[in-house]
Formats: C-alpha cells, structure tokens, sequence
C-alpha cells in the first residue's frame, strides 16, 4: 500500500519528489515516522500533493526544515511529510515600498541576505536563521529577542497565499503596509503549527538596518537582583531593543560567565547609543556596565538567539506573563527548582524560555503550570520527551475561545488531514 | 437570504412584542423607539447611504447587552452593532437587521496597569480618553484616528482603525492583546487575555477589523506604550506633490522611520489654510508634515537630515516647529482638513485607497487625470509614509450629473490603487461602500473562506448582515446609484 501511494505521488512531484521516510529521521515524531517524505517542486506541485492526500484520505504534515516538530503531541496519523524546501524563491523585495514577497521554503537568512543589500532586514531573530523557514516561522509564530521593539510575526506580515488541505489556494492582506480589506487571515494562519494549511508565500514589512547598535550587560549575585535591575531599565524607559534576563546557567553558555546577568540591546544613531549608555551606566551604579565590542557582542547575541534551540535540556517550557508578574515568578523560580532550570527572560514581553537540566515528572510540570496559571499566566511545553508528552498537555487544557479554534479547524479542514491531533485541545 | 425580524407597517403587533421584549431585559431607557430619536442613527461617517433602524439599544452593562443578544436570538433577529457612529465606510448602516445595538454607554475603564502598560476598557469608552487616562503616568495608547475625540475602542477595533502614527506604531490590532466578545448566540467568550502569547489561533488579530460581523465586543485589553521622551515636528513646502513624494521615498531611503509623514496638496492646503490661518503657503504644490520622535539626543541629527533631504528634493522651505502650540496648530490643520474642505464646496466624498509607497506619484497623476476627465475638483491629503491616500472629491448634490461622474471618479480610483498594486481600504473599512470592490481584490475561493471563518462565530449571519461581502440575496439594495455626501 504505502508503496502504491510512493508511486502515485511521482506522478505529481516526479521520481525525486518523493523519499522514502527513512531518507531523513527529523521527520519523525516522538518515534512516530510518516508513510514518505514529499518535496514538491513548486507552488503547483505542493496544491496538487495536497489535493492528492485528500482524495486517497492520507493526512499531512507540513514541515520546513523539521525543527518545530517535535513540539505538540503526537500526531494521531501521520502519512505524509510535505516539505517546502524546494518553494523557496524570493520573488519581490521592493525596497522603496520595504516589503519583501517570499515563498514558504526560503530560509530568514536568505531572505534577510538579499535585504541587507539595500540596508534593510526583516527583524525577527528566531533560532537558526540560516536553517528556519518563512513557513516554519509563520506556522510555529517563531520569535527571538528582538519581539520587544520590532513586534512578531503578526505585526511585521501583510500579506499571505496558504493551501488548503483540498489544494484551494487562499489569499489574504496584499502587498502594501496598510489594509483592512476582508478578514486578516494573516493572524489566523500565524502560529496555525499547520493544522490549517500549508503556507506557500508570505509579504512581509521590512525596516532599515539600524546605523549602528550596542550591547551592554550587568552582572549580579542572584536572579531576584537581575529581575530588579531589568525592571529599574525597564522604568527609565530608554527605548532599548530588548532588555533580557539571564541565569547563570543561561548566562554561562552565552557570554562565558556563571553568573546571573542582565543584557539591555540598544540600537539607533550613535548619538542615541551614547545617551543611553550614559543614562544605564548612571541608572545600574553601583554595578558595573560591560559593553560588549563588536565581535564579542556578534557572538553573545547570536548565541542568546540560539540558546533555546541549542541547549540540550531534558525539559522545556515557554512562560507568558505580565512582566512585574514574571518578575517576581521568576526570582522565586530558584527555590521551587534549585539549579535544576536555565532561564532566558524576555522581561519588556513578559515571556520567558526555561530550559530543564535534569528531568521533572508529570506532577512537577502541572505544578509549573498550575503555578503560572492562577497568575493568568500560560506555560507551553516547547519540549518533552514522548512518555510526559501523554499525561501533561503541551498547550494547556484552558485555552480561552478554544470552542470557535475548533470551528475553525472543522471549517477548513473538516476530514481532519491536517497535523492531526497536534495542537490545543486536540486540533 | 433575509432574515428581517418583521415588517413595521404589516406588523405593529411584532414591533410592540418586540419594544416590549427588548425594554424587559435593557430597561426602558435603554430602548430608543421614536423615529426623530431614531434619524440620529441613521448613518455613520459615511452619509451617501442612511437609512435609520427601528429599533436601537443602549446597554449599560455588558450583561445588559449580553441579554439583549440573547433576546434576539431566541426570535433570530439580526442586529447592528454601534460604537460611535464616526466610521467611513457604513460599517454601522443597517442592512437587513432593524435593531441597533450601541455600546456608548458602556464606558467604563475597567483597569490600569501602569507598570506592566496595560488597560482594560470597556467597547463604549472614547479613544482619546485612554491616553488622557494614563499620559500623567508617561504612557499612551498610540492608534490615534482623526476622529479620536469622539470615535470608541469598540469601533477601532471593528475598524482596525489607524491614524497619522501608524507608520512607525501600527494599527488598532498592533495594540489589543485581548478582547471579550459577545457572539450573537449571546454567549460571552473572552479571547486572548492581558499576556502576549496566549496558546490557540489568535482571534483576537482576526477578531480585530472584522467589522463588526463576528458578534459585539465589549471590552478589551490594550497596549500602553511609553509616551516619546520627545518630539520634532517639520513642515516642508515643495512646488510639487511629485517632488513632495520624492523627498518622502528620500526619507524612508535614509533608514528613518518617522512617527509621521503626512501630505496634503495645494487644493488642501488653501482650505486649510483659510480654516486656520497656520501660515501656510497657497500657492505651494504641497506640504509634507513629517514628524520624529524617540529619545530626546536622537532627534536633531534626525531633523537635519531630513531638513537636507526635503531641500535636495526641490523643497522651498523647511521649517521646524518651535514649540508644541506651533506642533499643535499644524497638527490641527492636518486633522481637521477634511472639515476645512467644507468651505470649497457643499459636499465631499473621501477615498481611502493605499498603493505601494513608490507609486504615490503614479496614483496622484492617474487621480488627476481621472479629476480633468470627469471635470472635478479632487483634494489630496494622505499618509505619505503608508501609502494610503485619501482623494477628497468636492461636489455639490444638488448637482445629479456631478453626484454621478463623483461616484464614477471614485470607482477609477480604487480601480487605479488595485491596479498599482494596492489595496481599496487602509483604515476605513469595507463597510457597505466598498462591497463591490472585494470581487476584484479577492478571488472566489478567498472570499468563500472569510465567509466560513464568520459562520464559526455568527452561523445565521444575524450580526451586521449587508457588510464586507456581496451577498446575492440581501434585501437592501446598497450599491445604490444616487449617492450624497461622505466624510
């Protein structure tokens, strides 16, 4: 049978369309592998693949370059892996309008490449840029450090053509930086995690390179000093680009130093730059400002990027809180688990990324979220191993207006082919 | 399909059960039944089309509305959303639905957050009242439309309102994390929340600008953002919009995000100028109002450069307000220019069409080409630094032949923006006035989905029936050909 089905699918993508599922492991989840692996060629060959699933009732999961999979339960079936690779054009950058047109498979490093050279960058700084794709980012809503003054996915993306699981083709937004013409489809197919189709091109604004930008840190003895000194930052109200907490753990495998830290970005014209490193060298005394040069500060702030990516954890969660709430949570978060967490606090966005050096049980994690939720907070499981996986939700089981999501999926994809199972509430 | 609850003349009896049922779960001086009290509620900001519905509803409390939506479900009437009735596109026109639902009544600021620069607002309070609410503490909610004095949070978020800032701060949904939502089952769901990232498909971002059709919502959780440590606000005066729109690519070029970047052409500036008497030059082509701010240290080096910029591209003068009563005055000119072009004919019908940036000077020549054609007078003021432009038409309806060759110049020119690659609407709305556009901006396929999207929340399509999409069976007709006036 699942030979059969290989073969039918050449016929849409051709013979090197179509791979067998062990030709790449990443595809699989949580020991789950898919019956094959499709790469279509373009835009037509990927409607056609869908529209192919549906006729034979295969179910389809879309994936970039396999990072985000391994979040969300397991799947309920799993027939095939469609990949977006090979859609990977840049088919506009109009640097007068600063928008940029791109197809799903491209990567943000290519995308921002091509920007560069007209002095402009799409600023969302997510994990392994040079590996995510504009799919992968928009279908898993990925992010980085730079969300505190640039804003998401959902404020940077104008324009978008999804595929639906029957292979329609859907656009919503257009190509200029304002327009409310029809429903913002933009935000609904933004962090979707492909159960509601597949992404195939995406508009984006895009905003100059900053004429020059710094990078100054703060070291203190624990993380309630940290968090006090990132909201006295936060409350001078410097227009800093990010204001990041780190834990030692954290603060060791990005700047080199076992000690709880505080990393404020500031970016602009010099004459700027040199206000706020006045204002923060004023405003921390008596502790002291390190400013990282050039290099150094390059490799400290690819590395706070990367960091949730590359950390090898038994463990990891997202926290989203109001600040003064994450706060606090987060300088008692050293009692309740001792040296057992690395934390990476967005503190101007109230989230933050734990990553868990030894293991939890289920009843540890629920109390975790148990925790942040009667602050009306929300913990998303970003990474379990499979077993935890079955007994603590990875979305959480009170996701508000979690009766119209389900409307939604069963409007679109009503025979379920999509990511099955993947999502909130079992979407 | 029609789903009107009764017919008032053949039915007396059902108005009366009705008026009864309504008052009994509102009060009776929430019902408004009086056709002169009705008149007010005939249209929005858009006046080409009026027609004043039956019945209208001020709630006090969101149970009240809530009741009241619950009411009307049970007898499956359709109903029509109200904030402050300053919309430009007949988004608050009823169509098909004879009772009005007003939120101006539920005003209420429900909390404050400095720290964590968050409010939580009820639908009915006023957009300016917000940042009067927090600017003492330094913060400010930043969509600031023209019409903010008056215009509620409610309605910028059916609207996805913008304003004169969006170009550096986005739009209503950049700032609205949360919002509670009344469906018109009557059921009260709360989507989103105060945090930023609520797992789930973000409804509240598809909530927001959907004009009203998903149910009513009540309140809603906004971002507060610091107020700019400062602000430098510059005139440029060129002899042309074309070098005018030049000095503004120019700008964005140089990597400056300005806060605005406003144009008004030469037909705007001598209404404004006879309004306000801000100094303007007549017989200038255009003036660009450009507005920086951001860290106090930062602004001069910025001002210079765009003062160098404006003069490489032909500016006559560049002249830097001194103080904010001199800020404030080019401001008013700016906000209140539709209102001055009151004084160069009887009526005007705006446009709010968006092009990529670099086609401004394409669309300005295609809309005055389109003006010598259909022998009109055509204003120019928009937001330069978007794209989105605001052709003012002036006519006089007493004129039918004029009233015709507007609504025909009007059409061109929304043609003109989705041929450049644009869009119809960039802050106004579809509404009812642009129905007829969405076919050529959407593919069937594309408008099919939106459609299954609002059966999720509103199945009998009873919450402001008649908008965003052509519906083949509505009972109004609202494309009508004799059109008035429209703001």
């Amino acid at each position: 049978m699942a030979s059969d089905l290989r073969n039918e699918l050449r016929f849409v993508v051709g013979e090197d369309g179509v791979l067998p599922a062990e030709a790449d492991a990443s595809v699989a989840i949580d020991g789950r592998h898919p019956t094959c692996i499709v790469l279509p060629h373009d835009r037509g060959e990927l409607r056609r693949v869908l529209a192919f699933a549906q006729k034979h009732k295969q179910t389809v999961i879309p994936f970039g370059n396999t990072s985000q999979l391994s979040v969300g339960p397991a799947p309920q079936s799993y027939d095939i892996a469609l990949g977006t690779t090979r859609v990977a054009r840049i088919v506009a950058h109009e640097a007068g309008d600063m928008t940029v047109t791109v197809e799903a498979g491209a990567t943000l490093a290519a995308v921002n490449e091509r920007l560069a050279g007209a002095g402009q960058h799409l600023p969302l700084d997510p994990p392994l840029p040079s590996r995510v794709t504009i799919g992968g980012l928009i279908a898993a809503d990925q992010w980085g450090p730079s969300r505190a003054s640039h804003g998401k996915v959902r404020d940077l993306l104008i324009g978008i053509t999804v595929a639906l699981q029957d292979g329609r083709l859907v656009h919503g937004g257009g190509r200029v930086v304002k327009n409310v013409a029809g429903y913002d489809l933009m935000k609904l197919f933004t962090g979707s995690w492909g159960t509601l189709g597949v992404v195939l091109e995406a508009t984006f604004k895009v905003r100059p390179l900053p004429a020059a930008a710094s990078l100054f840190m703060a070291a203190v003895p624990d993380l309630p000093s940290a968090m006090g000194l990132a909201r006295r930052v936060i409350d001078a109200r410097l227009s800093p680009a990010y204001v990041v907490v780190l834990s030692k753990g954290a603060a060791q495998a990005i700047v080199g130093e076992s000690r709880d830290m505080v990393l404020v970005s500031c970016a602009g014209i010099p004459a700027e730059i040199d206000n706020q490193r006045q204002r923060l060298a004023a405003l921390l005394h008596p502790v002291a400002l390190d400013e990282a040069m050039a290099d150094r500060a390059a490799v400290i702030q690819e590395r706070l990027r990367d960091w949730p990516a590359m950390t090898s954890a038994s463990w990891g969660a997202r926290i989203s809180l109001l600040p003064t709430r994450l706060e606090s949570f987060l300088s008692g978060i050293g009692g309740a688990m001792g040296a057992n967490v690395d934390v990476v606090s967005h503190n101007l966005s109230g989230v933050a990324v734990l990553r868990g050096i030894s293991p939890l049980d289920s009843n540890q994690l629920r109390e975790l979220r148990r925790a942040v939720r009667v602050l009306d907070g929300y913990v998303v499981f970003d990474r379990l191993p499979a077993d935890l996986k079955r007994s603590v939700d990875v979305w959480g089981e009170d996701v508000p207006g979690l009766d119209l999501m389900r409307g939604i999926k069963q409007a679109l994809d009503p025979q379920r082919r999509l990511s099955p199972g993947r999502f909130v509430g079992g979407i | 399909m029609c789903r009107v609850g009764f017919d008032m003349t053949a039915n007396v009896h059902d108005r009366r059960a009705l008026i009864a049922g309504l008052q009994r779960v509102a009060g009776a001086s929430s019902v408004i039944t009086q056709p002169n009290e009705l008149r007010v509620y005939e249209c929005d900001g858009f006046t080409l089309e009026k027609n004043a519905p039956d019945i209208v509803v001020l709630p006090s409390t969101v149970a009240e509305l809530a009741a009241v939506v619950r009411f009307l479900a049970t007898i499956e009437m359709a109903f029509v959303p109200r904030g402050a009735g300053t919309g430009l596109s007949g988004g608050c026109l009823p169509v098909d639905a004879p009772v009005m639902i007003g939120t101006s009544r539920l005003k209420r600021i429900l909390a404050l957050d400095i720290a964590n620069g968050r409010a939580v607002v009820e639908a009915g309070v006023v957009n300016l009242s917000v940042t009067n609410a927090v600017k003492t503490n330094g913060l400010c909610y930043a969509p600031d439309p023209s019409s903010q004095m008056a215009c509620t949070i409610g309605g910028n978020i059916a609207e996805n309102s913008g304003g004169p800032h969006t170009l550096k701060y986005g739009v209503t949904v950049n700032h609205v994390l949360g919002v509670e939502l009344v469906l018109p089952s009557g059921e009260s769901v709360a989507l989103g929340g105060s945090v930023e990232d609520v797992p789930g498909y973000d409804l509240t971002g598809l909530v927001v600008g959907s004009e009203g059709t998903f149910g009513i919502v009540t309140s809603a959780t906004l971002r507060l953002l610091p107020q700019a440590e400062a602000v430098q606000t510059v005139l440029a005066v060129f002899e042309s919009v074309a070098s005018a729109t030049e000095a503004v690519s120019g700008i964005i070029a140089a990597g400056i995000i300005p806060a605005a970047l406003e144009m008004m052409d030469q037909t705007i500036i001598e209404a404004v100028e006879a309004a306000f008497h801000v100094g303007f030059p007549t017989d200038a082509g255009a003036v660009l109002l450009i507005e920086v701010d951001g860290l106090a240290a930062g602004l001069a080096p910025q001002v210079e450069e765009i003062d160098a910029i404006c003069v490489r591209h032909g500016a006559r003068s560049v002249r830097v307000a001194q103080d904010e009563t001199e800020r404030a005055a080019l401001w008013k000119s700016r906000k209140r220019a539709f209102g001055a072009v009151g004084r160069l004919a009887p009526n005007y019908c705006t446009q709010d069409g968006v092009v990529p940036r670099t086609k401004l000077p394409e669309i300005l020549a295609r809309i005055l080409a389109i003006a010598s054609r259909y022998k009109l007078r055509i204003g120019n003021v928009f937001h330069a630094g978007d794209g989105n432009i605001h052709p003012i038409l002036l006519y006089d309806e007493r004129n039918g032949d004029e009233v015709e060759r507007v609504l025909q110049a009007g059409r061109e020119i929304l043609e003109a923006c989705i041929a450049l690659g644009g869009s119809v609407t960039g802050e106004h709305g579809i509404g009812v006035e642009k129905i007829a556009q969405m076919g050529q901006l959407f593919a069937a396929d594309d408008l099919a989905v939106m459609a299954e999207l609002r059966r999720v929340f509103d199945p009998q399509q009873r919450c402001n029936p008649g908008k965003i999409f052509p519906t083949p069976g509505a009972c109004v007709e609202t494309t009508r050909p004799h059109r008035q006036a429209a703001m």
